[in-house]
């Protein structure tokens, strides 16, 4: 069967004049993702900086003193209370404080005394291990910088020439904001298709379509090709946003990232067109769309928490996520700037994804017209 | 008189409404999939894949010195669980090029006279170049690496002349997860974002589907008054939800060995109140809109903003302060501290009150919200 551009033409447009019509749906599709966006760039940070903490100080002389200023020209500590009296357990309690101090009253006479240990105590809230860790970290370079100086540091053997490439300013924005364009543009495509599809089953329309002489293949090539546009706009918009608010633009070759553009979002609208067709109701579609597209592009990208902490049993699953291949490309259009060479590898996946996705609804949609 | 007491409330009209919801909830298979499977399995694999502790960072090592010295100092990097030697490379180049391709987190460069410089006691400059792209990453991995080669150089100062340096002793104590066990976090935060994304959703579609359906106008013209209605479909609703709760705590305890150090009593009874906050939030979503699609479209725009700014995988204190401010009125940020006291931290009502107070007022403002609004619409 020969396919019809014409008729896969008309199709499109049917589907876009049904979408233009619902106002509402139209101004969230186009005004959600500029405010995800925006969500995404600022509220997702792993970063630890100005950390609350609490300081217990029972000594009370300058030397102590002198320990607590290091601590506060770190700027990764937020002093919240600070004084003999202070209950640092009852702190960590009501979670007022992350970390909390206790210098002990014999702190100065201990450090006066050549080749005696002074001990001070970290309380440190685990809830939140990450966090956890890095406090703790924090807390032993400052104490080894204060005795540093308090021994004058001329022993020192191997100095480190640090190096930060590709972001030397460790702006934490070039890193999440070309993810957040990635998570920004995953939900509407999927979810418009999905329920575009399953509103055609609910509704009984699907019967006219069947009756019609158009072909299975036709109605998924017209039905995406509606959504896809839409998935595009999507695209431009969030990417004139991230320049506009996170200024973020192409810093090498754009070929890659525009390719996988149109491969991603095609992704998207074939799964939703595959969700739509098999749970043929749209409530039940919005909630796997929810799920599969969209929680796991969010929580197994890569986007906050590394892949590689996944543990190997589980790594097929984000193998499986296309998201996961456009944020490498994204980041690398964005932030590295590396091009072909760097990238080429999860572009040829997102090319093999999206033939998946589409054989997926297409055996889905030939399927369907035998049953009926 | 008991007999009495049970016949009015058997016999009266909010019994009968919510019947006829329980009924109507438990012929949809699928509804009652969605509500019951996705809790599970989503704690299950978030609870095991996501982890936002640093392990296994890659290191390149470009060792021009070859020297035995050279390869002791390399050896501080195996020491930590943060950091994992992938490669040692013969030249610089091939090493930079694959921190370009991000084969690699961190390069060393040891120059070829580190042995000579180390017998001579002369100051050795090592290199390190970090992929910085991940900005956090990159800056983790470089205080750990300054607090190894620290912990190098102390050693070799403190041989030399020992007792004669004054020292601090940091002494740690891990409150509540000694183990520093992430999953614990995780499993604890995830909680409450199921549960809002699965709570408002499905109230909200029951609400518009009656709508979509027409038989919301014979629900109002029933003698049953408007707020009767609404609470009837609250009920069923919230009986699933505490069922999903249950079985979330039981994975919790059975399969990641989290705690629960609280009151669980008290926690399921809290759970409760905050579903009716989620439920009414999905009530309210449904009055305003037509159809299926615009429901759920509006609880996307709803739903994200919650899990984003409540701290439940991203510590709230690293937001920029104006989203900080955000945070104090996003009713799950107060659940996920509920639920990390209670359960992690085995604080109870004593300390969580102000929490209880926060959400019990959410519950009733968004509830007496959704009454009305349902009211005025059918009005």
């Amino acid at each position: 069967m020969a396919i019809r551009p014409k008729r896969i033409f008309a199709q499109t447009v049917k589907e876009l004049t049904q979408l233009g019509r619902d106002r509402l749906t139209l101004t969230l599709a186009i005004g959600l993702p500029l405010i995800l966006l925006l969500l995404f760039g600022f509220a997702v940070s792993l970063e630890v900086n100005k950390i609350n903490f609490a300081i217990q100080d029972l000594d009370l002389t300058p030397k102590s003193r002198e320990y607590i200023a290091t601590f506060e020209r770190t700027n990764k500590f937020n002093l919240v209370a600070i004084g003999p009296a202070i209950n640092i357990p009852r702190l960590l309690d009501q979670g007022k404080v992350s970390a909390g101090l206790i210098i002990p009253p014999e702190f100065s006479r201990d450090l006066r005394r050549l080749g005696r240990n002074a001990e001070v105590q970290i309380l440190v809230d685990g809830t939140d291990a990450n966090t956890a860790n890095i406090v703790r970290g924090y807390a032993k370079a400052t104490t080894n910088a204060f005795v540093e100086n308090l021994n004058g540091s001329k022993s020192l053997r191997v100095s480190l020439q640090s190096r930060l490439w590709y972001n030397p300013g460790l702006k934490s924005l070039q890193y999440i904001g070309p993810g957040a364009i990635v998570i920004t543009v995953t939900l509407f495509p999927p979810l418009l298709a999905g329920l575009a599809t399953a509103k055609e089953h609910e509704q009984g329309t699907i019967i006219q379509v069947y009756v019609s002489s158009l072909t299975g293949t036709e109605y998924l090539l017209g039905k995406a090709a509606a959504f896809w546009l839409v998935g595009m706009a999507e695209v431009l918009l969030v990417n004139i946003e991230a320049w506009l608010f996170f200024g973020l633009w192409f810093i090498g070759d754009s070929t890659p990232m525009i390719l996988s553009s149109c491969l991603y979002i095609a992704c998207g609208v074939f799964w939703g067109i595959f969700i739509g067709s098999s749970t043929k109701n749209q409530s039940s579609a919005i909630q796997a769309v929810s799920f599969t597209a969209f929680l796991l592009s969010l929580q197994l990208s890569g986007f906050t928490y590394p892949i590689a902490n996944i543990p190997i049993a589980l790594r097929w699953v984000p193998s499986l996520v296309p998201a996961r291949y456009y944020i490498e490309i994204s980041r690398d259009a964005y932030a590295r700037g590396i091009g072909w060479l760097g990238v080429w590898f999860p572009v040829l996946t997102l090319i093999l994804l999206t033939s998946f996705f589409f054989s997926l609804a297409w055996r889905k949609m030939q399927n369907m017209q035998i049953q009926s | 008189m008991k007999n009495t007491i049970l016949d009015t409330i058997l016999g009266s009209r909010f019994f009968a409404l919510f019947t006829k919801e329980f009924a109507q909830i438990f012929r949809n298979r699928q509804l009652m999939i969605q509500l019951l499977l996705p809790p599970t399995v989503f704690l299950l694999l978030f609870g095991f894949a996501l982890s936002p502790n640093f392990e296994n960072l890659k290191i390149g090592i470009t060792d021009y010195s070859h020297s035995s010295k050279s390869r002791e100092f390399t050896e501080i990097f195996n020491q930590t669980k943060a950091f994992v030697i992938s490669r040692y490379y013969a030249n610089q180049q091939d090493m930079i090029a694959d921190l370009a391709t991000g084969k690699l987190t961190v390069g060393i460069t040891i120059p070829p006279e580190f042995a000579d410089d180390f017998a001579r006691k002369r100051p050795i400059q090592v290199q390190a170049l970090y992929d910085a792209v991940d900005a956090n990453t990159a800056s983790i991995s470089s205080s750990y690496i300054s607090q190894l080669v620290s912990d190098y150089n102390s050693r070799y100062s403190t041989a030399s002349q020992t007792g004669l340096r004054n020292q601090i002793r940091l002494q740690t104590s891990v409150f509540y997860n000694p183990g520093l066990d992430t999953s614990w976090f995780i499993v604890s935060g995830i909680f409450g974002i199921i549960l809002t994304t699965i709570g408002s959703q499905a109230a909200a579609s029951l609400v518009v589907r009656e709508k979509e359906a027409g038989t919301i106008e014979q629900l109002v013209m029933t003698p049953a008054s408007n707020t009767e209605v609404i609470l009837a479909k609250v009920c069923p609703l919230l009986i699933l939800l505490t069922i999903d709760v249950l079985i979330a705590l039981l994975v919790a305890k059975s399969v990641f060995g989290v705690p629960l150090r609280g009151n669980l009593v008290v926690f399921v009874a809290i759970a409760v109140l905050y579903f009716l906050v989620g439920i009414s939030i999905g009530i309210l979503i449904a009055t305003y809109s037509k159809s299926e699609q615009q429901t759920q479209l509006t609880a996307f725009f709803v739903n994200p903003p919650l899990v984003l700014l409540c701290g439940a995988t991203t510590p709230i204190s690293s937001m920029p302060t104006f989203m900080q401010w955000l945070t104090y009125l996003d009713p799950l940020r107060y659940f996920t501290e509920i639920c990390r006291g209670f359960l992690l931290k085995g604080v109870g009502l004593e300390t969580l009150w102000p929490q209880v107070v926060i959400l019990l007022s959410f519950a009733v403002v968004l509830m007496s919200l959704s009454i009305r609004q349902f009211r005025q619409q059918l009005g």
